[in-house]
């Protein structure tokens, strides 16, 4: 009895630090439950319904991949050549350069100078190895279009 | 005692392997491989001889005190407590094995080099051969169950190489690989067993798989181990039970390195291997399948008797099996026509006799059978290789006849080797044959003490079979009509024979192309000087090749004396090995039973109906393999009593005591029972067979109970065919895909959500991993809710 | 909005020192890039003497750390990276993986006419990912390890650009390991929401921030080892492991995440299967053990109720436990019915795997004094594996020929005594993969098993043994047609080429000696336990 009363009182102490606004350890998932649950039935529930709503008259030209226009000559699934991939990636590597440096910019002078200095050698190592990518890149002829 | 001398008696053989692989493949010289190889195995039984029996060498088999012989090289594992030496250690038990192995090793390997000779992998040939005495050694030498299992999987592998030894015959390969994966199937009852000693030990406070105690000293520095035979020993005697199979403890150990017996030494259900394994060449078969590795099981049972004394349900249950199969085969071998069949058979059903004994807990009886049998089985193989020699690797026994005045050297011995395992009076199978039986009749362990005489029954209706096939064998092989002319003939003899085999199933054996045990003989007959000794001169190059070409008759001959002579060698110890374990009973104490005198010390004792658990304590410093005792415990002078067993009470070993006068002349009853068997069973053999030598057996015994076929359709196929159509098709391709397809289906109506996925299998793959992933999160789940649960309290 | 109260900025505790290996095999691959760059096509012997060398160095390196493996100063980055046996044994199983792997793709590589360079720098690249997943204190440096390893080998399974099963290969291997290390990311984001805790923050004068409490959680393993207990929301930290466990499953290839396996292997070319069934699965178990068995514990609570740590560590055992018999059993049973030599090693891979999760399970099982032995033993396993593994692929590759053509056990009729060198020591692998004493794999066997069987886990190990028992069918079913079938096709011996031939002495050495005489090896991985590393957050 008293072991039980002393369990309780640990459980009351554990609840006292959870922090306002967040609930009970299930109760605090209900939001991500109502939004798994949305999520769900978002997308399913119009096709669903739609297929209640909808008349279904097939013809031929209802059949056709687009109600009006010209009909396709090729497949849709047409294949693009590999270089816009590639430049898509060099594109990729440069952005994400960017992307780094951004932040890197904000922070770079800090409340301490030894960090200032540590952050200034580490964008050039950085740099410098997407340096060599570049120039790996460019050797090999990435950068040709023909 | 430390005597690194043990050592070489292992790894000379390995020594002969390797000379024989790197050198003998380049030279080819039959007269340099084959010596090697025979005197890589006398070098070891030198050594081993040495050790076992002068008194630098450390006396393991005749010392007073039945202290191993150590040799410890290095510490191979250690692994928190678990840890295994590669070390060796000879007993008296060990001893006895490794001069026996060493000893008809010998004369197999100098057979072979008679009987090889012309091959063209004769180099490839004795490799194995010393390979295999490399890995029997270790099995037998070993001083801890790791290392045994080791020789173990060794011998399996040998006999794996040797089996296929003849490469371009499709079922030497087919027997090879059956042989292997039979054997492994025991296998992982050994390593569950050694795992479960291990276990077993660990609870008790000794974690061990060690066989013998070993000083800080012995090792070398380091900490000592601790027997794990004697741990077990010294705890109390299991009860008996079915359930106790299962209980996790000392019978359940027991049982599993059962398995791991039925496997190696071909027991029911594990047999079916060692009839096919007459597929490799005969020296193999001496060896390997009738005088050394199969008795391996019986080896490891007698090793582990602390353990089994300990399990009396194991006991009964190796006894039944041991029974079992003694008579199944005999029964089986009594319908063969292959000489080879026949004596395979005949393995299985001594080695069922072993087992039997080992079972009623007569350790030492089953050991001196074990010796006994590889005098006269190896002589037996080695015979029945002599005359398929002399035959032209004809191994069909309807075939032969009236050989004994072609073969007279190899006919007399064969007769030597016949009325030894039919239990002739004082040859050697005689003795241990009676002790078994007797042992068998007069057990009172707990297990078998209701069963015995209906075990006993077995044993002696299986005397008889036995009697009864090896005359037949003796009979359709030496005496009769010469059949070998006809046949070959073409005549009516073969119209005779055809019933006998064309309305078989199987076509005879003869009938195909590669039969038989069959050298491959160098085409040029290129091969190097043919002398070992004159004897070979006559039967040389010429006629060798010549029989590849024809099939007409042609005249059977003696072979050289590099396979007479070990033939001889062996009828003489087939006749006076059984004379160093003469029974009280028979010699009234004239002649010590040198044998058990020997083995006593280091073999536990099964607990008996009468004896209370007080036993437990006697079993543990027997079965300690005595090391662990003083050396003067055991021995002649017998002075102190350890064991409160049957007629020990004097403090003298069951061996010395005269037993009650009663009892001796019960003994000597059933000794004559013996002898009357064997004499019946051999008359009735003579005179059955003599008048029809091919008299037809009942099919079913022809074809050995359908048992393979029963196991292909019974085991093999489904297991195959599940796995193609269950897990594989079914699981990873079927369901899942289909699962994957309907859904598809579906979802394609509802919002066409997996139509874009990726084609081909990939989306079933990932289906299947996100099946995975819901069964693990729903898993955790279900410890998370507890986890909750227990917060929200 | 200002945030700098969480992070006060100064230069981090890097430490160099214990980054050498790695930063070595960097700079190697960076190197190795540019020479490749600069000489274009022809620099075959050049990469890979330099990729060796740069291999080499890493391992002195490591053998250099090792003696301080033990002392106080193991972490860098601030205990993003530890220092401990666990993974420097790790690194030289990856080490000796990847160094093999150079030589056997060597004879391939020429056959194929492939830009050898590409292939060294992806494979060094590949081990730097590798060895930063066994040294990674943190999730996140985990996760980063295996993108760099996961990146470098989806190239590398679809190398050869030509046909269409490697395509097919890379295609599926990428697909499928993006969704699973998409499990692993959401799991360690969810570990990191569970072990969230009041931040002891300075709230700022204003803001909307000062009325609520700052909540962050942690991804460094050992802080959200000591939050396992008071973590915010449990059920999260629950449902987190589970999707590491898919994550880390996926890596290992452990059933049923396994079902990449044989088609990407199968389809990858062999010199790069030998190295995906050997590296990044033992990559994969480094990681997997150190998150498991340090960021999981098993915590006692202070009541009498189980503990969430309890709990958790429940969880993870029983269902690794479950992994464990469903990987070694779905590997070998379906291994029985391949009619391909590569896609029966895949098969066998995977019953690998499970073989060394029997010894994962017992050190999850194990208190902290006999969890070494049991790491020890996981390790050895896999270096074991590798070995033999790598020793069979070389085979494999040679006897394949160029374009992976002859991989089907069809293609191994009655080669044994054509070329008793291959035969023999394709046969001596598939021994030791068997478990055949006086090899490596036995060696391995019995290390795992008896760990296990230590912690109590008897049935694991009888389902472990008899799944041996099973294997010895088809492993032996090859030997077999090597040497007892009838050739049908023509066929001609090849010439083993030097490098291959250094492999095979290698492997074969390698496999006895580890066969006979373990405890070297052994006693140095299991010098010390992994050690924890408080974290700086």
């Amino acid at each position: 009895m008293l072991s039980a009363l002393l369990l309780q009182a640990g459980m009351s102490l554990t609840t006292a630090r959870t922090p306002a606004g967040v609930g009970g350890p299930v109760s605090g998932y209900w939001p991500v439950m109502v939004f798994f649950a949305v999520a769900v039935v978002f997308p399913v529930l119009p096709v669903v319904l739609g297929r209640f709503v909808r008349p279904n008259l097939y013809g031929e030209a209802k059949m056709r991949p687009y109600e009006c226009g010209i009909d396709p000559t090729t497949e849709a699934h047409d294949r693009f050549t590999v270089r816009f991939y590639i430049v898509a990636m060099l594109f990729l590597v440069f952005d994400v350069e960017t992307i780094f440096l951004l932040p890197w910019a904000i922070i770079f002078m800090g409340d301490d100078f030894s960090f200032t200095k540590f952050a200034l050698l580490e964008m050039f190592f950085f740099i410098g190895i997407l340096v060599v990518g570049y120039y790996y890149a460019w050797r090999k002829g990435a950068l040709e279009w023909a | 005692m430390t005597n690194h001398l043990l050592s070489i008696v292992v790894f000379a053989p390995l020594a002969g392997a390797l000379i024989n692989w790197l050198v003998g493949r380049r030279t080819r010289n039959e007269t340099l491989i084959g010596f090697v190889a025979c005197g890589a195995v006398a070098v070891s039984a030198l050594a081993a001889f040495t050790i076992a029996f002068t008194g630098w060498g450390g006396a393991a088999l005749t010392g007073d005190a039945a202290t191993p012989v150590m040799s410890h090289l290095w510490t191979w594992i250690q692994v928190g407590s678990f840890r295994a030496d590669f070390g060796f250690a000879m007993d008296r038990l060990s001893g006895i094995y490794a001069c026996f192995v060493t000893f008809v090793g010998l004369l197999i390997h100098v057979f072979a080099t008679g009987y090889m000779h012309g091959d063209k992998g004769f180099y490839r040939f004795f490799a194995y051969l010393n390979l295999f005495m490399f890995m029997m050694l270790t099995l037998v030498l070993a001083d801890n169950l790791l290392l045994m299992f080791v020789g173990w999987e060794g011998v399996g592998l040998c006999s794996y190489l040797l089996i296929g030894y003849y490469t371009d015959r499709k079922e030497a390969g087919d027997a090879a690989k059956k042989a292997f994966v039979v054997n492994r199937i025991g296998d992982w009852g050994v390593v569950l067993g050694i795992m479960l000693v291990f276990f077993l030990t660990s609870h008790a406070g000794a974690p061990s798989i060690s066989f013998f105690d070993k000083t800080a000293a012995t090792v070398g520095g380091g900490d000592g181990v601790k027997s794990a035979l004697a741990t077990i020993g010294a705890m109390p005697i299991e009860a008996f039970g079915w359930q106790m199979i299962f209980a996790g403890g000392i019978t359940s150990a027991a049982v599993l390195l059962f398995i791991g017996a039925t496997g190696k030494s071909a027991q029911i259900p594990l047999y079916v291997w060692l009839p096919d394994a007459m597929a490799g060449p005969t020296p193999v078969s001496a060896l390997i399948h009738a005088a050394t590795m199969v008795t391996a099981g019986v080896y490891m049972v007698v090793r582990c008797s602390a353990i089994f004394s300990h399990a009396p349900t194991a006991l009964f249950i190796v006894a039944i099996i041991g029974a079992a199969t003694a008579i199944f085969a005999a029964s089986v071998g009594i319908a063969q026509n292959d000489i080879k069949k026949v004596l395979a058979y005949s393995t299985v059903s001594q080695l069922g006799y072993m087992f039997l004994a080992c079972g009623v807990g007569a350790f030492v009886a089953a050991i001196f059978h074990v010796m006994t049998h590889a005098f006269f089985k190896a002589l037996l193989f080695l015979g029945s290789g002599s005359v398929i020699h002399g035959m032209h690797h004809e191994q069909d026994m309807r075939r032969m006849g009236g050989l004994r005045k072609y073969m007279p050297v190899t006919f007399a011995a064969m007769t030597v080797g016949w009325l030894a395992i039919s239990g002739f009076p004082l040859l050697s199978g005689f003795f241990s044959k009676d002790e078994i039986l007797w042992k068998t009749w007069s057990t009172e362990s707990v297990g078998t003490a209701g069963v015995g005489k209906f075990l006993w029954v077995v044993g002696i209706v299986t005397a008889v079979i036995t009697a009864i096939y090896m005359t037949r064998l003796m009979v359709m092989t030496f005496w009769g009509g010469e059949r070998f002319r006809e046949t070959r003939a073409g005549g009516e003899a073969d119209e005779a024979h055809a019933h006998a085999y064309d309305a078989g199933t199987k076509p005879h054996d003869a009938s195909l192309p590669s039969a038989g045990d069959r050298p491959r003989h160098e085409p040029g007959g290129s091969v190097g000087a043919p002398g070992h000794d004159a004897a070979a001169g006559p039967h040389a190059l010429e006629d060798e090749d010549e029989e590849e070409e024809h099939h007409g008759p042609v005249e059977p001959r003696e072979s050289p004396s590099t396979m007479t002579v070990p033939l001889v060698v062996l009828a003489f110890l087939s006749v006076v090995g059984g004379w160093v374990g003469i029974p009280y009973a028979l010699s009234g104490g004239a002649v010590p039973n040198y044998f058990e005198r020997t083995l006593e010390p280091v073999v536990a004792r099964a607990p008996e109906a009468g004896a209370a658990n007080a036993q437990g304590e006697s079993a543990l410093q027997r079965g300690a393999g005595a090391s662990a005792q003083p050396p003067a415990a055991h021995g002649n002078e017998g002075a102190v009593p350890q064991s409160v067993g049957e007629g020990e009470a004097g403090g003298v070993p069951a061996s010395e005591h005269a037993p009650d006068p009663a009892e001796i002349s019960r003994e000597r009853l059933f000794t004559i029972i013996s002898v009357v068997v064997a004499l019946v069973g051999i008359g009735v053999g003579w005179l059955w067979f003599q008048r029809k030598p091919l008299y037809e057996m009942p099919r079913l015994l022809e074809n050995k109970y359908y048992v393979d076929e029963i196991y292909d359709a019974a085991l093999v196929e489904p297991i195959k065919t599940g796995s193609r159509e269950g897990l594989w098709r079914f699981f990873d391709v079927g369901v899942i895909d289909g699962i994957v397809n309907g859904m598809g289906r579906g979802m394609r109506e509802i919002g066409s959500l997996l139509r874009f996925l990726q084609p081909g299998f990939v989306r079933s793959y990932a289906a299947i991993i996100l099946i995975g992933a819901l069964a693990v999160v729903g898993y955790f789940a279900y410890f998370a809710y507890n986890a909750v649960l227990v917060i929200n309290r | 909005m200002n945030l700098s109260f969480a992070i006060p900025l100064s230069a981090p505790d890097v430490n160099f020192r214990l980054l050498l290996p790695e930063l070595i095999l960097s700079v190697t691959g960076v190197v190795v890039m540019l020479v490749d760059a600069f000489t274009g096509r022809s620099q075959r012997r050049a990469t890979a003497t330099l990729s060796l060398a740069g291999l080499a160095a890493t391992a002195w390196a490591t053998l250099w750390l090792w003696p301080s493996a033990q002392g106080a100063d193991t972490r860098a980055w601030g205990g993003m990276i530890v220092l401990d046996p666990m993974r420097l044994s790790f690194t030289l199983v990856f080490l000796i993986v990847a160094a093999l792997t150079v030589l056997i793709s060597a004879i391939w590589v020429e056959w194929e006419g492939l830009p050898a360079g590409e292939f060294h720098t992806l494979l060094l690249f590949a081990t730097v990912g590798m060895m930063l997943m066994a040294s990674g204190n943190d999730l996140v440096m985990i996760f980063l390890g295996l993108e760099i390893l996961s990146i470098a080998t989806y190239v590398m399974a679809g190398f050869r650009k030509n046909d269409l099963r490697s395509n097919e290969s890379s295609l599926k291997y990428f697909i499928l390991g993006s969704f699973s290390s998409a499990f692993l990311l959401y799991g360690i984001a969810l570990v990191y929401g569970a072990t969230a805790h009041e931040v002891s923050a300075q709230p700022q004068a204003s803001g909307a921030l000062a009325q609520h409490v700052i909540l962050a959680g942690t991804t460094n393993i050992s802080a959200i080892a000591e939050r396992v207990n008071d973590g915010l929301y449990p059920p999260l930290l629950f449902a987190g492991a589970a999707m590491l466990m898919i994550g880390f499953g996926f890596k290992i290839a452990s059933a049923p995440f396994h079902v990449w396996t044989p088609d990407v292997y199968e389809g990858a070319p062999t010199p790069v299967t030998a190295f995906m069934a050997a590296g990044p699965k033992a990559a994969g178990f480094a990681a997997f053990m150190r998150v498991f068995l340090l960021a999981f514990p098993f915590v006692a609570a202070s009541g009498q109720m189980r503990s969430t740590g309890a709990q958790l560590h429940d969880a993870w055992l029983g269902a690794l436990w479950i992994l464990a018999v469903l990987t070694m059993t779905v590997g070998n049973v379906v291994a029985l019915v391949q009619t391909n030599v590569k896609r029966m090693l895949a098969y066998s891979s995977i019953a690998h795997a499970g073989y060394a999760l029997v010894g994962f399970v017992a050190a999850g099982a194990a208190d902290s004094a006999h969890q070494t032995d049991a790491v020890a033993a996981v390790v050895f396993y896999l270096l074991a594996y590798a070995v033999m593994n790598l020793g069979a692929f070389a085979v494999v590759t040679l006897i394949a020929r160029s374009g992976d053509r002859r991989t089907d056990i069809e293609d191994y009729r009655g080669i044994g005594f054509d070329s008793p060198a291959l035969s023999l020591t394709l046969s001596l692998f598939l021994l030791s993969l068997l478990g055949v004493p006086l090899t490596a794999g036995f060696m391995g066997k019995v290390m795992v098993f008896s760990q296990a069987l230590g912690e109590g886990y008897k049935w694991l190990v009888v389902i472990g043994v008899l799944n041996t028992a099973i294997s010895v069918y088809y492993y032996l079913g090859l030997i077999v047609v090597m040497f007892f079938r009838e050739r049908t096709t023509e066929w001609r011996a090849p010439r083993i080429p030097t490098t291959l031939a250094v492999v095979l002495v290698l492997t074969v050495a390698g496999v006895i000696y580890l066969g006979l005489f373990p405890g070297r090896v052994i006693n140095a991985f299991r010098a010390v336990q992994p050690i924890a590393v408080s974290s700086l957050r």
